[in-house]
């Protein structure tokens, strides 16, 4: 019963998400509508007549019929993930935003790798020592690594690893195509490639993830638990492995359900710096060229993403946490 | 934890043992700053495509650098028929496209038709207004045949590259932008697309059934796609790249003092900036738009003129106000030089480089025009009417945004207050022009090849938002007229002249400066000879 009570509970949320979806797109499409000036169409030539240029505007860019239906007529175009075509280059802007997600994605992935390598062995040792010389010299680190902005780091790293030294490339995803005989080669030549940029966003992560580790260490170190394991004669590793990393996977997922949206946003620097083609430079070209049905659906697509990735984490967080389990069903059942 | 402590080195010595990119032997790598957005040469490319279209497709003819003059390219040669209203052009006979489909007269054809066709819009479609036929003889014998004598008409009947009508002739005309061909162009150029990596790199391969008999020397080129300057210019220090053009001017002391193995090559370039002053009252203009669009001819004399720069004292005032030799050689470190007229690429003509600075003249002239300082704030004044104007720009040009910050510096002196402002291209472009929102612009144009000053000047343009300025003058238009339609060379430069004085004697802009063209180049690839046709001239024969 209390399964089946879940699983509608699940339902309904998801059925919550929708709506949120609906609303947040609706706003966007207002937002972006009301931007002043018209898509800039690359192919729309000066040879044209006014009049042809209207008609071409008409048919590629911005649409001059009644709000309501252009909103209509988007949000089925939305539900097909069919976002028409780019003004500046003609690709349909599916195609343009699927090839950009995955370098964004993968380098996200590895920034929050390197922010839980860095951030979680500093956040152990400041825990277990606290105001110790050792916790000191972390926290000054994280809060430098806090305060640089990551394309500092990232232009840093640039001009030593790369220039200096020439140890790691200084742009793009993967060396001269054509060149690699396997999957495989090309995917550490995309590793070697995102090591310097995944590194620079990944030390922002760092310190956030740090700052919040430590507080969450210090509650779960100071708790009953662990001094019972403790006078259990217990080791240090043991009492890691088995009593603290497990009570860290909650924190950790609300944490990440915080920072997902800087996957989207905050890679944005850095991508340009390195010349990696995410989402985050593929936007920013879009909205100087004035590409709108590439914002819409870059927009759009970000944001769904970041709406479903929420929902997935807080699926997981009830599923490990039987407490907010039953808010949940409770919640449900009220309405 | 052990498992991690393999792991580390493990993954360090994958990532080391890929290989750091670098030049490779048969291979240049050239950096582009832009993605060119599609290679579809039938619609208007930005000058990065354009340079990379060039080695995929040909033309019928190539042009010379004199600019008037052409070598053989897809035809062999071309004869005038008697009363020189025809040419006939002889193809080469083994002309294969990439796929391997001959070349013939059919797709000389089949590009006329698709250039020249309403629908497809094409902005060259003026160069083949004066062609009324072209007629495939044979597979290798194509006609052209022209409604009058011009002096281009060799221009016209070649200007646009050959298309493959096996691949065009099965897409729609509507639906050609959005077609693939733009991103998997089949040419019968030198090189053939064989990659195109979003926002990465863009691969050539050497064509191995090109039609020269000097074939292509170098077997790929690789166009990396890097947006910021300064990573270009590292890039190329670092050896990543061989070849980059446009690099900003403050760049080029570093390049020449610390690296010895750079080339840095200066050419001509097409862009030129100016001043465009609106000589036009915006309000009478927005009122008198519809009838004008009825009946120019009635109502354009009409329309109220700008109570500041619809008088041509004024504007010429202006334009002695204004140094431009400190702005070409504070700016652009001398790779920019001052222009008085509009800046043509035709024959020989001579740039007037002369900095024409007289800032004491434009005082006199603005005090003999009622502009004086009655009530000592410093700023000149007529009627209780203070001579402030606002002067609008693109943001995002750095170059432009300093000239305006000279420009109040210089204004301020002789008490003109000048209002700068900064505004999103797109919005520029789609409001604040047609509609005339501005005293003046700071913008820039690329010349043509073929001069032809009826978009930006004549009145049958008026409501277009390139005729930028409100301009009219019937003389004008006459003196344009008689341009285009000059019967040969002589005439036509003779012509050009009238043109040209009459334009830097009324001063619609004021022509600032043309900048030149910047390659940058590794030492190790020999006969690189940038031109204002394309940097990567001749491409298909460097050596390294």
């Amino acid at each position: 019963m209390n399964y089946k009570k879940f699983i509608y509970s699940v339902l309904f949320k998801l059925f919550t998400i929708f709506l949120l979806i609906l609303l947040g797109l609706i706003l966007l499409f207002i937002l972006i509508k009301t931007i002043p000036g018209s898509s800039d169409i690359k192919y729309i030539s000066t040879a044209f007549s006014l009049e042809r240029q209207q008609e071409l505007q008409n048919i590629y860019g911005s649409d001059n019929s009644p709000i309501l239906v252009q909103l209509f007529k988007w949000m089925k175009n939305t539900v097909n993930f069919d976002f028409g075509h780019s003004t500046q280059s003609g690709l349909p802007v599916k195609q343009i935003i699927l090839s950009s997600f995955l370098p964004t994605i993968l380098l996200s992935f590895l920034a929050v790798t390197w922010g839980l390598l860095i951030g979680f062995p500093f956040a152990l040792v400041s825990a277990t020592n606290p105001g110790s010389k050792r916790d000191k010299f972390i926290t000054l680190l994280m809060v430098l690594s806090y305060s640089l902005p990551a394309y500092w780091i990232g232009l840093f790293f640039l001009q030593f690893f790369s220039y200096k030294l020439n140890i790691f490339p200084s742009s793009q995803l993967f060396d001269i195509p054509g060149i690699y005989p396997s999957l495989f080669s090309k995917f550490t030549s995309v590793l070697y490639h995102l090591f310097l940029p995944s590194l620079a966003l990944g030390l922002s992560f760092a310190a956030y993830f740090y700052k919040y580790l430590k507080t969450k260490l210090i509650d779960i170190l100071d708790s009953e638990y662990i001094l019972a394991a403790k006078a259990r004669g217990l080791s240090a590793k043991t009492i890691i492995l088995s009593h603290i990393i497990p009570n860290l996977i909650l924190p950790v997922l609300s944490l990440f359900s915080t920072i997902t949206p800087l996957f989207f946003s905050g890679a944005v620097t850095i991508e340009y710096i390195f010349s990696i083609p995410g989402i985050g430079r593929t936007m920013i070209n879009a909205a100087v060229a004035r590409d709108i049905p590439l914002i819409i659906g870059g927009a759009t697509i970000s944001f769904i993403a970041i709406m479903l990735i929420n929902t997935f984490y807080d699926i997981l967080l009830v599923i490990f946490n039987p407490k907010i389990k039953t808010e949940w069903i409770n919640e449900t059942n009220n309405k | 934890m052990l498992m991690i402590k393999k792991l580390f080195p493990l993954i360090f010595l994958v990532l080391i043992s890929c290989s750091k990119p670098t030049l490779e032997k048969d291979i240049i790598t050239i950096g582009l700053g832009y993605e060119p957005e599609s290679l579809l040469p039938l619609f208007p490319l930005s000058a990065t495509a354009s340079n990379v279209k060039s080695l995929i497709f040909n033309n019928l003819l190539k042009m010379n650098e004199d600019l008037v003059t052409f070598s053989p390219e897809l035809a062999k040669s071309y004869t005038f028929s008697d009363d020189s209203l025809k040419i006939t052009f002889i193809l080469n006979s083994n002309i294969y496209w990439h796929d391997d489909e001959k070349l013939t007269s059919n797709d000389v054809v089949f590009s006329h038709n698709l250039y020249t066709n309403k629908l497809v819009g094409w902005d060259g479609l003026s160069y083949k207004q004066n062609i009324i036929d072209v007629i495939a003889i044979d597979d290798t014998t194509v006609v052209y045949i022209f409604d009058n004598k011009t002096p281009f008409m060799v221009m016209d009947a070649v200007e646009g590259v050959i298309l493959p009508k096996h691949i065009l002739s099965k897409v729609e005309v509507e639906g050609l932008f959005q077609s693939d061909f733009g991103h998997n162009p089949i040419g019968s150029g030198p090189y053939k697309l064989t990659h195109w990596e979003n926002q990465q790199y863009i691969q050539l391969e050497k064509h191995e059934k090109y039609f020269n008999e000097n074939k292509p020397s170098i077997s790929k080129i690789i166009f990396k796609i890097i947006n910021e300057p300064v990573m270009m210019v590292q890039q190329i220090m670092n050896r990543e790249i061989d070849m980059a053009s446009n690099i900003p001017v403050i760049y080029l002391d570093k390049i020449s003092q610390e690296d010895s193995n750079l080339e840095i090559v200066n050419y001509t370039g097409k862009d030129y900036d100016f001043i465009g002053w609106n000589m036009i009252d915006r309000v009478s203009f927005n009122q008198l738009k519809d009838s004008i669009k009825a009946n120019p001819q009635t109502f354009i004399p009409l329309v109220e003129p700008h109570f500041l720069f619809g008088n041509k004292r004024i504007r010429e005032a202006m334009s002695l106000a204004i140094n431009k030799k400190l702005i070409t050689e504070k700016l652009f470190s001398g790779n920019a030089d001052p222009i008085n007229k509009p800046y043509v690429l035709f024959g020989t003509k001579q740039l007037n480089t002369s900095n024409q600075y007289d800032i004491s003249k434009a005082k006199e002239i603005l005090t003999e025009e009622g502009w004086i300082d009655s009530d000592g704030n410093g700023i000149l004044d007529k009627n209780g009417k203070e001579f402030k104007f606002t002067i609008y720009t693109n943001s995002g040009n750095i170059i432009r945004e300093q000239i305006l910050d000279i420009l109040v510096e210089e204004y301020g002196k002789i008490g003109i207050k000048m209002i700068p402002q900064k505004v999103e291209p797109n919005y520029l472009v789609s409001d604040i022009v047609p509609n005339k929102k501005f005293d003046a612009l700071l913008l820039g144009w690329n010349a043509g090849i073929k001069p032809d000053f009826t978009p930006l000047f004549h009145r049958s343009q008026y409501l277009h938002p390139f005729h930028l300025t409100g301009f009219y003058s019937p003389e004008f238009d006459d003196m344009n007229n008689k341009l285009l339609q000059s019967k040969n060379i002589t005439d036509f430069n003779y012509n050009l002249d009238i043109v040209l004085d009459e334009l830097s004697q009324n001063r619609p802009y004021t022509w600032l400066y043309t900048k030149n063209n910047i390659l940058v180049y590794n030492k190790r690839i020999k006969n690189v000879e940038p031109s204002i046709i394309s940097p990567y001239r001749y491409l298909e024969y460097f050596e390294l």
